[in-house]
């Protein structure tokens, strides 16, 4: 009996426990409100979906306003599935698109989500299209819109009528730029001003306010038609020097940090009240332009083989990148590496190329790899004979790229190449690059640059990258037909295999022939966070917060 | 010549000054390398709109005319608008909103490295040669010495890290929120609005900053207290004082101190109005976003209208702060005559 006792308490006491242990661990997990300060180096620029370009403006987008079709960061394929719409068809010519609209959606003013609404801010891009920013992502290369118009089928169904096929339509729809604001909130003919407007989506945040140069702020939307985000509010709180964005990391000022540096990683992995989150590489590709009006091939492949790629992984980028191989990153449908070489640091193809070019001054040399000091190759440069001068354009203050400066100029002094500091701001570099204020991309002769994409297609990196139909973003100013008429090519194919085939003929041109750029590298920083966030999905598009929650 | 009067002649001569300023501050913000206009369309624009937002700012126009314009406007409240910080917004309101975070940093300094500086500089004084003034002369030398955004660095690590007491960034948590702008000081709209938990959150988060920016401004405070205190102790009216039998204290607050404030005055006022100025490097390590923080925005981003803004009240600032301290100098010593 005594030992029955015993048994029962002994009993009582383990389910006693174990309940006890079970609920805090279940308390702890346990969602809680809260404000979640995401850091950030610069406020948004723009509020109008129709007119930002800027990563900092996208980001506020992508919290409140959503598309017809969205990339489901939840699959590691990311395919682009239908958002604001329940499902599209294509007629058979590929020229008209139908989508059926999800009912019960209401934007943050009220007013219904429909078909009025979608015409709305379809009519609104085709008309803004002119004076917005974004005009080459609504035109065909020869400036010819994409959309011919918007018909409203019945309430939820509404159709984009094209002027011809557009097989990138879909990724396209995904970007910001097509996602949908409230009619009754924005003016239809002009952009909204950052200052005094306000931004009205369907999104799960809200878009309160933005105090320049301090914070966004962005409440949940209680209404949300899916899940209603768990935390309070959401703060994209602006903090301009890096040092002092790090620090607050680790004060606990901010809950998670846009994007942490190389250097920093191993510092936020010894704090306590970080966590880090590994992170799949990007989809952003970060690459050294040449000037292709100022520089000859057998140059430009002769830097190829000069840069140190090895030493950009390992040692400036601490080991958080893999090695860039092509225009179009890995992840994004028609990346493709099979059956092409890719120039890989070896200094005697460098300098063989060089020589065979005939390259005044080489005549005398000899094509080894030999790069101890003093060697004949370097003494070009010592001397004061280079075979070429070349400026490097970077944005001051990005230490990634103050580093590159220093390799490349010890590489490129190996093939005879002077590398001279053209250091400046961001916007007197993106000034150069798109050619203005009287300024122009001859300025820049070498230079370091991100692509960020703006949907996922293969077309938004070599179509904009390397087109020579407009200003686009082709700092390097590559002017090859052939690559220009696949490009073009590529836009009107609908069939997969043909598109397939013609993006392989690009990036096996490109890394064989043309020269493009150095390849540099796709970077995949973990991301670091405070040890209480939970479902952050890391994704290579976008930075998502209506699935977090705070523990 | 009456307070009154001397006051007005001040207030006159300043106009001579903000002339000479803002002609200054108008030509070398023309010619600083850069395009406001570029700036103001963002990276990516055609022509057409590059002559609309030109025309929009007024800068088809002749330069003499721009100044004139520009001129005029100022004095009628109309500062334009900013470029680049928050688009489209008024400079004053701008302006003002920034430099109401300044002041509140700058007088919460002043009056703790005052308190501080002049009685620790008494202290010094009077012990001279002995280890307390060894120590606080030493402090002292530090304070001059160590750059002041490393100091920051210092106080965020230590006070914000290490021992996290104290908030390390910005001037209020995120997302708490704002009183209702009524007078652009967050404290006072604070208090009118009956948010008081606001001026709590506020304060709390200058508690670095202000210990920062105290500490760099106590060196001098204490070094020129020293130095005159130790002058004026040597006087006669001194030893006279003490002969007829004042206490040491008296001696010390009223017959010494009194006389030796006019060159410590002059530091503080000093220090006063470079404070306002921005204290460039202290708001960009705790992330303020004062004046001096607008000022490097506008000096980046080529924003005239800001830059010449804020250089017109720091300049009205610096001379009112300096009227104000030789009207202090007249209350130490009334011998002072206007």
């Amino acid at each position: 009996m005594k030992r029955s006792i015993q048994y029962i308490a002994i009993g009582l006491i383990a389910v006693i426990a174990i309940v006890s242990i079970s609920s805090v661990l279940i308390y702890m997990e346990t969602p809680k409100g809260g404000t979640f300060v995401f850091g950030v180096m610069y406020g948004p620029d723009e509020i109008d979906l129709h007119n930002m370009w800027d990563s900092a403006s996208i980001d506020v987008a992508n919290q409140v306003c959503e598309g017809l079709v969205d990339v489901d960061v939840n699959d590691p394929e990311y395919p682009i599935v239908p958002k604001l719409a329940t499902s599209y068809s294509f007629s058979t010519d590929f020229k008209e698109v139908t989508f059926i609209l999800r009912q019960g959606v209401n934007f943050h003013d009220g007013e219904v989500f429909d078909a009025a609404a979608v015409k709305w801010n379809f009519d609104r891009v085709n008309n803004l299209r002119n004076i917005s920013v974004l005009a080459e992502l609504w035109e065909w290369p020869d400036g010819s819109p994409i959309l011919n118009r918007t018909e409203v089928v019945d309430t939820y169904t509404v159709r984009l009528v094209l002027n011809k096929p557009y097989a990138v339509l879909i990724p396209l729809l995904s970007s910001w730029s097509a996602y949908m604001m409230s009619p009754e909130a924005t003016n239809a003919s002009e952009f909204l001003d950052i200052s005094q407007d306000t931004l009205v989506g369907t999104g799960p945040f809200t878009y309160l306010s933005y105090e320049s140069e301090v914070e966004c702020l962005m409440p949940p939307n209680r209404n949300y038609w899916g899940n209603v985000p768990a935390i309070d509010l959401l703060v994209f709180s602006v903090i301009t020097d890096a040092d002092a964005r790090n620090a607050a990391l680790l004060t606990e000022d901010i809950t998670m940090i846009d994007s942490a540096e190389p250097a920093m990683v191993q510092t936020f992995d010894n704090a306590p009240n970080v966590a880090l989150l590994e992170s799949a590489p990007s989809l952003s590709i970060q690459y050294l332009h040449f000037n292709h009006e100022l520089m000859p091939p057998e140059m430009r492949k002769a830097m190829s083989y000069a840069f140190n790629y090895t030493y950009l992984i390992d040692e400036i980028m601490q080991g958080y990148a893999v090695r860039m191989t092509s225009p179009i990153p890995d992840g994004i449908k028609y990346y493709s590496t099979e059956n092409i070489t890719l120039a890989d640091y070896n200094i005697a193809t460098a300098r063989a190329a060089l020589k065979d070019a005939g390259f005044p001054g080489t005549a005398s040399l000899t094509a080894n790899s030999d790069v101890s000091a003093g060697n004949d190759w370097e003494k070009l440069v010592t001397d004061g004979t280079p075979l070429a001068t070349y400026n490097f354009s970077y944005n001051i203050g990005n230490p990634v790229r103050e580093d590159i400066l220093i390799l490349i100029t010890a590489n490129f002094k190996q093939i005879g190449v002077k590398i001279e500091d053209a250091g400046m701001t961001w916007h007197e570099y993106l000034y150069r690059g798109y050619e203005v204020a009287g300024l122009h991309r001859n300025m820049l002769e070498l230079g370091w640059i991100g692509w960020i994409p703006d949907y996922a297609d293969a077309s938004n990196f070599v179509g904009y990258l390397m087109t020579n139909r407009s200003v686009a973003s082709n700092f390097a100013q590559i002017n090859d037909p052939v690559l220009q008429l696949w490009m073009e090519e590529a836009l009107e194919e609908t069939d997969e295999t043909a598109r397939a085939e013609l993006y392989h003929k690009i990036q096996k041109r490109s890394a064989e022939v043309v020269y493009p750029w150095i390849y540099g590298y796709v970077s995949h920083v973990p991301r670091c966070m405070a040890p209480n966030v939970r479902g952050f999905v890391d994704n290579p598009f976008k930075d998502l917060f209506h699935s977090v929650y705070l523990v | 010549m009456s307070m009154v009067k001397y006051i007005i002649r001040r207030f006159v001569t300043l106009l001579p000054v903000l002339f000479g300023v803002i002609t200054l501050t108008f030509i070398l913000s023309r010619l600083m390398p850069g395009d406001p206009v570029a700036a103001y369309l963002g990276d990516r624009w055609t022509n057409e709109e590059y002559l609309r937002v030109q025309h929009l700012l007024g800068l088809d126009r002749p330069m003499i005319e721009q100044f004139f314009v520009y001129l005029g406007n100022l004095f009628i409240g109309n500062w334009g608008v900013s470029v680049t910080v928050n688009r489209g917004a008024p400079v004053w309101d701008l302006v003002l909103d920034r430099f109401g975070r300044t002041f509140d940093i700058t007088i919460l300094s002043i009056v703790i490295s005052s308190v501080i500086g002049i009685k620790t500089g008494v202290i010094s004084a009077t012990n001279r040669n002995n280890p307390k003034d060894t120590v606080l002369r030493g402090t002292a030398l530090v304070g001059v010495a160590v750059p002041v955004f490393w100091m920051g660095m210092i106080l965020r690590y230590i006070l914000g890290y290490l021992i996290p007491i104290f908030p390390g960034l910005n001037y209020k948590t995120p997302g708490i929120g704002d009183p209702p702008i009524i007078t652009h000081f967050r404290i006072i709209d604070s208090i009118l609005s009956g948010q008081i938990y606001l001026i709590w959150d506020y304060l709390y988060h200058l508690v670095l900053p202000v210990a920062c920016l105290s500490f760099i401004t106590l060196a001098g405070i204490i070094r020129q207290t020293r130095s005159s205190m130790l002058e004026v102790l040597e006087q006669d009216y001194v030893r006279t004082a003490r002969a007829k039998g004042c206490e040491e204290k008296d001696v010390i607050n009223t017959h010494a101190l009194k006389n030796a404030m006019i060159p410590t005055i002059t530091v503080i006022g000093l220090n006063f109005g470079y404070l306002l100025g921005g204290a460039i490097l202290t708001e960009s390590t705790f992330n303020l976003n004062g004046i001096g923080a607008l000022i490097i925005v506008a000096i980046i981003n080529f924003d005239y209208w800001i830059l010449n803004a804020v250089v017109f009240c720091i300049t009205i600032a610096f001379v009112i702060v300096n009227l104000c301290t030789d009207l202090v100098y007249g209350f130490i010593d009334p011998r002072i005559r206007y």
